[in-house]
C-alpha cells in the first residue's frame, strides 16, 4: 500500500513536470502553428540563470529567472519566428531548430558543456513524513505548481480578453485579423505565457537534480513534445494528459525494469509511445478536441 | 462626396486575373450591391478593401485615406468591417465572446455594452444564445452572429459577402430584415450577392460585375428595365427582378 502512494506520488510529480512542459510547448503550437524545438533550451537557460543569481534570496533569483525568460521569449518571436509567421510548419519547425543550436551552443561558449551543480531550495530535497509515507518536497512542489499553473493558465485563456482572443487567433487567424485582432500582441502573450511556464520547469529541475548542461533541454522538448502528440496535437488538457502518461510511464518502468535495462529506460518509454501512436493515431483525446488547438 | 472610392482596382492570383480594372463609389448612408455570376471577382473586391488581398494596381479610397498596402487591423480600426462568405465565425467561443471580439479594437466599456444590446434588437434570436459556443449555432443565426460581430467594431462601412448563403429562405428573410433596419440607420453597405433578386431589394445602386469587368451601374429600377442583361448574367427573367426592386 504504502509502496503504491509512494509510486503514485512519484508519477504525477515526474508526470506534473512533463505535463508543464507539454503545455508549454502546445500553447505555442495552438496559437502560432508553431512547434517549438527551442522550447527545451528556454527552461535550460532558466537553469542557469538560477544558477548565476544563487546568491540572492530565492523569490529574487525566481523573479530575475522569469524576467530573462520572458525576455528570451519575446526576442526569440521578433528575432526568429516573427519574420516567417506565414512560412510553412516545417519553415517554422527549421527555424526553432536553429534557435535551440543557437542557444545551446552559445551557452557551451559561455559556461562549457560540462554540468554544473547548484544546491538551490535546500529545503526542498528534505523528505517529508506524511501518515508515514515519505514524500521529498519537491515532489509536493511540483504536484501544487502543476495544478496552480494549469488552472491559472486555463482560467486565463477561459475568461480574459486577451484569452479569447488567443482561441480566436488559433481557431482562424486571418479572421481574427479582419475583426481587428492585435495579433502580433496576441502571439507575445502566448510567448509570455510559455516563459512563464518554462521557469517554473526551470525551478523544479534545478531544486530536484541540482544539475545542468547546456543540453539539458533537448531531452525535455522531446518529451515535451511526444506528450502534446500523445495528448492529440494542441489541445492544452490533452498536453497535460500526455505529460502525466510518460511519466507515469517513466516512473513504472523504473521501478519495474531489471537493473540492467535501467540505462535504455527511455527506449521503452517511447517504444509504448510508438505502439499507442498506432493504436491511436490522432492522439488522446482526438475526437473532444480534434480541431480545437488551445 | 464618396465614403468608399475604388479606382482601376485589379487583382491577380497567379495567372489569374480577378479584377481587371474596377471602379466603384460607395456614399455615406448608401447601399451598393455588387451583382454577378461566380468568379466574377465580387469576393475578390471585399477581400482586397479589407486588406486581405494586396492589388496588382488601383488605389482604395476611404474617407480621404489610402487603403492600398494598409494593415488589415488599421483598416478595421480606419472603420471597414467584413463579414465573410463562409461567415467564419469562431466555432469555439461563444456567441457572445464572437460579439466581444468584434470589439477588439474598442476599449469603451459602456459603448461596447451598449451595442451589444442594440445588436440583440436587431437580431432578436441572438441575445438568448449568447452563453452558448457558436459552433452550434444554425446558418442563419451564425449568419447574424457574423454581422453582428462586424457591427461590433462600429464601421461607417459594412460589407457583407453572400448574406444569403446557403440559407432557407425564411432565414434570409430575418437577416435582409436586419439589413434594412441597418440601412435606415444609415449604415453604408457594401453588399456581395448571387441572389440579385434580394440584392436589388435592398440597394439604392447596384454594380454588374463579370469576368472581373464592371458591365453595368444603376439603380434597380434601371437594372430591372435592362431585361436582356438579367437574362445574360443570371438567366432570371426581368419582370421577377422587378418584382424584388419594388
Amino acid at each position: 500500500m504504502d509502496l503504491l502512494v509512494q509510486f503514485i506520488i512519484d508519477a504525477v510529480s515526474v508526470g506534473g513536470l512533463y505535463a508543464l512542459t507539454a503545455i508549454g510547448i502546445g500553447l505555442i503550437f495552438g496559437v502560432v502553428g508553431l512547434v517549438n524545438f527551442a522550447y527545451g533550451d528556454f527552461v535550460m537557460i532558466g537553469a542557469y540563470t538560477i544558477l548565476l543569481t544563487i546568491g540572492f534570496y530565492w523569490p529574487v533569483t525566481i523573479l530575475i529567472a522569469a524576467l530573462v525568460l520572458i525576455m528570451v521569449a519575446l526576442a526569440a518571436d521578433f528575432v526568429a519566428f516573427r519574420p516567417v509567421r506565414l512560412a510553412s510548419p516545417e519553415t517554422l519547425m527549421i527555424v526553432s531548430f536553429a534557435l535551440s543550436y543557437t542557444i545551446q551552443y552559445t551557452y557551451v561558449m559561455m559556461f562549457g558543456s560540462l554540468a554544473r551543480t547548484v544546491n538551490f531550495l535546500p529545503a526542498m530535497s528534505t523528505n517529508l513524513e506524511i501518515m508515514g509515507i515519505r514524500i521529498a518536497g519537491v515532489s509536493i512542489l511540483q504536484i501544487v505548481a502543476t495544478i496552480v499553473l494549469t488552472g491559472a493558465l486555463a482560467a486565463f485563456i477561459r475568461f480574459t480578453r486577451i484569452g479569447y482572443q488567443m482561441r480566436a487567433v488559433s481557431e482562424n487567424p486571418t479572421m481574427a485579423r479582419l475583426v481587428g485582432v492585435d495579433i502580433n500582441k496576441v502571439i507575445a502573450a502566448a510567448f509570455i505565457a510559455s516563459a512563464l511556464l518554462a521557469v517554473t520547469v526551470s525551478v523544479l529541475y534545478v531544486a530536484q537534480t541540482g544539475t545542468m548542461t547546456p543540453f539539458l533541454g533537448l531531452n525535455l522538448t522531446i518529451i515535451g513534445f511526444v506528450a502534446t502528440v500523445i495528448g492529440g496535437m494542441g489541445s492544452l488538457v490533452g498536453c497535460a494528459l500526455g505529460g502525466f502518461l510518460v511519466g507515469f510511464l517513466t516512473t513504472l518502468l523504473q521501478l519495474a525494469l531489471p537493473a540492467d535495462l535501467q540505462p535504455f529506460r527511455e527506449a521503452f518509454v517511447f517504444g509504448a509511445v510508438v505502439l499507442m501512436l498506432l493504436l491511436r493515431p490522432g492522439g488522446l483525446i482526438m475526437l473532444a478536441t480534434a480541431r480545437e488547438r488551445i | 462626396m464618396s465614403l468608399l472610392k475604388v479606382q482601376g482596382l485589379a487583382v491577380q492570383y497567379g495567372a489569374v486575373a480577378a479584377l481587371q480594372g474596377v471602379s466603384i463609389n460607395v456614399a455615406p448612408g448608401e447601399v451598393v450591391a455588387l451583382i454577378g455570376p461566380n468568379g466574377a471577382g465580387k469576393t475578390s473586391l471585399l477581400s482586397a478593401v479589407a486588406g486581405v488581398v494586396r492589388p496588382r494596381a488601383g488605389t482604395i479610397g476611404f474617407d480621404g485615406q489610402e487603403l492600398v498596402g494598409m494593415p488589415i487591423q488599421k483598416i478595421v480600426r480606419a472603420g471597414i468591417a467584413l463579414v465573410p462568405e463562409n461567415r467564419d465565425i469562431f466555432t469555439k467561443l461563444t456567441v457572445i465572446e464572437n460579439l466581444l471580439i468584434g470589439a477588439s479594437t474598442r476599449n469603451d466599456r459602456d459603448g461596447i455594452a451598449q451595442d451589444i444590446e442594440r445588436i440583440g434588437e436587431l437580431f432578436p434570436a441572438l441575445p438568448r444564445l449568447f452563453p452558448r459556443p457558436a459552433g452550434l449555432l444554425s446558418g442563419g443565426e451564425q449568419q447574424m452572429l457574423a454581422i453582428g460581430r462586424a457591427l461590433m467594431s462600429r464601421p461607417r462601412l459594412l460589407m457583407l459577402d453572400e448574406p444569403s448563403l446557403g440559407l432557407a429562405p425564411v432565414v434570409t428573410d430575418a437577416v435582409f430584415a436586419g439589413i434594412r433596419t441597418l440601412r435606415a440607420q444609415g449604415m453604408a453597405i457594401l453588399l456581395v450577392e448571387q441572389n440579385a433578386v434580394r440584392a436589388l431589394s435592398v440597394c439604392d445602386r447596384a454594380h454588374l460585375l463579370s469576368a472581373g469587368i464592371v458591365h453595368f451601374t444603376g439603380t434597380p429600377d434601371e437594372i430591372a428595365h435592362a431585361g436582356d442583361i438579367d437574362a445574360a448574367y443570371f438567366g432570371v427573367p426581368s419582370d421577377v427582378a422587378a418584382q424584388g426592386s419594388a
